[in-house]
């Protein structure tokens, strides 16, 4: 896909381009907009110069939309000889122009597109910057007038393309962050919302819980924000490092994670477990991104999660006696060998892949919503993982109990109705039952769905019948 | 010897390009040059300009640039396309 470039190649593909341009013109008797990407040296086309230019028409749009000016036809022509795109806009030259020059200057990304304006109305056809006010275009160096430089081959070529592979790579690797982070965000508040959950706070109760309900929840998950922003940042900052180490930092920052958390909901334990696993996968995307975009294969980031995680928690496990076992978590390995969530873990969480995830998505397949897909992946995570807070709560005992009736409700049918789940529910009230650990496989089974669907917006739901929130 | 029989360009008036006009003239070489960097390259473009003239044989002709800061490889380029396009 990337090709070297020669000289005459690019130079007949821009009088071609100012040939369309002039066509343009003449057809529709408007301002011309022409984009293309200001990149130096021989390869001009690769995926991240297209994101960039993706995100340069993403801007124009936003900007001409925002100006109410219509655009009367688009056409965009990606090649070994750049990407450019030619827009006939519906309003003044000049006005366009100033939008445009704008965009020039917004940040480093905007240094990249360059945006000509051509116009029969402009003296020599086209609109330049300077004539409108704006400063000429500043070299990507050292910041003086461009053309200079440029002209003249001040700096190097590897120079200018090294500081254009920057530019690309802090600009996309913040947006990538701010993507990750809010599909996190959206995968915590799918599941807590989601509705009946057997035992667990949902929109509808709070389950086995008398410390907790729907809003504490959402206290937590608006305080762990800046968590799941900068899980994503040290996977990116330490791809070159060893997994583990990542994993170190993870769990440093988890730890100040934790007391936010703990801030947040005046000492209650919402998102314990989901700083740990939700953190792990996300510094795990971070360690696997790339400019051209994240990575989005379940398997590969669970691959990585296990990489990162395992030799800490086998080391964990092993350093565990009955004297200094802690939690309830800690005290069931050393007094039944359930492993928990720090064996989820070390094996790059199994369950999501085998088991959460492909229960979602043939949920959603047989045409259930998203909050049902979900109560049905909760109920088969039930059913198939081991999870340390039905046994805290309810002994093994419980557990077993807990893992025989969601297996039951699945096997009479895939996808449970609300009347059944429901039943189920009031039955691990009763018991005060808790599949606590099931939640946060169910988190992140949330998060791969929406990471492979990207940005789609979900359904709307309807109300669940007979909501309440006691406090 | 090349000589220049018709007007003919080559070029376009982007950023880092030269636009080239070239036209039969009347008794040697007619240089008329305008560009964003004049001031500090100018007489550097039209030697570049007069040497490929030159090593294309065209000893007589009028030729006028806009340069909007193109590199010494793309006016080089761009003046030999004119003189190929307005010769015979």
């Amino acid at each position: 896909m990337e090709r070297t470039v020669e000289l005459m190649e690019l130079l007949e593909a821009r009088e071609r381009r100012a040939a369309r341009q002039r066509e343009l013109l003449e057809q529709y008797r408007r301002p011309v907009i022409s984009l293309c990407m200001n990149i130096a040296g021989p390869v001009k086309r690769s995926p991240v110069i297209c994101r960039g230019f993706r995100e340069g028409q993403a801007r124009l749009s936003a900007a001409l939309g925002a100006a109410r000016i219509p655009v009367l036809f688009q056409e965009e022509k990606i090649a070994d000889t750049g990407c450019e795109a030619l827009w006939v806009a519906d309003g003044p030259g000049r006005q366009v122009k100033a939008l445009c020059a704008v965009l020039e200057e917004r940040d480093g990304l905007g240094r990249l597109l360059d945006l000509d304006v051509l116009d029969r109305e402009a003296p020599e056809g086209r609109w330049d910057r300077e004539s409108l006010g704006f400063p000429p275009r500043p070299c990507l160096i050292c910041g003086r007038r461009g053309r200079v430089c440029a002209s003249r081959r001040v700096h190097p070529a590897e120079e200018l393309q090294e500081k254009t592979a920057e530019i690309f790579r802090a600009f996309f690797a913040r947006q990538d962050r701010e993507h990750l982070a809010a599909l996190a965000m959206r995968a915590l508040l799918y599941e807590v919302s989601a509705a009946p959950k057997p035992g667990l706070v949902d929109r509808a109760n709070n389950g086995s819980h008398r410390d907790m309900d729907l809003f504490r929840f959402l206290d937590s998950a608006s305080a762990l924000l800046p968590y799941w922003l900068r899980a994503v940042e040290i996977g990116q900052e330490t791809s070159g490092e060893w997994p583990e180490d990542t994993f170190r930092l993870l769990r440093e920052a988890g730890m100040r994670a934790e007391e936010a958390m703990f801030r947040a909901t005046g000492g209650v334990n919402t998102h314990k477990g989901a700083i740990f696993s939700l953190g792990c996968v996300l510094g795990a995307s971070g360690r696997l991104w790339k400019p051209e975009g994240p990575c989005r294969d379940p398997g590969r980031i669970l691959a990585e999660c296990r990489a990162m995680a395992a030799p800490a928690m086998e080391a964990d496990l092993a350093g565990l006696t009955p004297a200094s076992a802690r939690t309830g978590g800690e005290r069931l390995y050393t007094a039944a060998g359930v492993r928990g969530v720090r064996g989820e873990a070390a094996a790059g969480f199994p369950s999501v892949l085998q088991t959460g995830l492909p229960a979602l998505r043939a949920a959603v397949g047989r045409g259930a919503g998203l909050e049902e897909a979900g109560v049905a992946a909760l109920l088969a995570l039930m059913a198939e993982a081991e999870d340390t807070n039905l046994a805290v709560r309810g002994g093994l005992e419980g557990q077993r109990w807990a893992r025989e009736q969601a297996g039951k409700l699945l096997r009479e049918t895939p996808v449970p109705s609300r009347q059944a789940v429901e039943a189920l529910d009031r039955a691990f009230i009763r018991r005060n039952l808790s599949p606590g650990g099931c939640a946060d496989l169910l988190t992140l089974s949330f998060f791969f769905y929406f990471l492979e669907e990207g940005d789609r917006p979900g359904e709307t739901f309807p109300c669940a019948q007979g909501a309440s929130f006691p406090s | 010897m090349a000589e220049i029989v018709r007007k003919a360009a080559a070029g376009t008036l982007e950023s880092s390009d030269v636009y080239v006009e070239i036209a039969p003239g009347e008794a040697g070489i007619d240089l008329e040059l305008e560009s964003v960097v004049k001031e500090q390259f100018g007489q550097a473009i039209e030697q570049v300009v007069r040497q490929v003239l030159q090593e294309q044989g065209v000893t007589c002709a009028r030729i006028r640039l806009v340069d909007r800061g193109a590199l010494d490889c793309v006016i080089r380029a761009r003046v030999e396309t004119a003189i190929v396009r307005g010769g015979e």
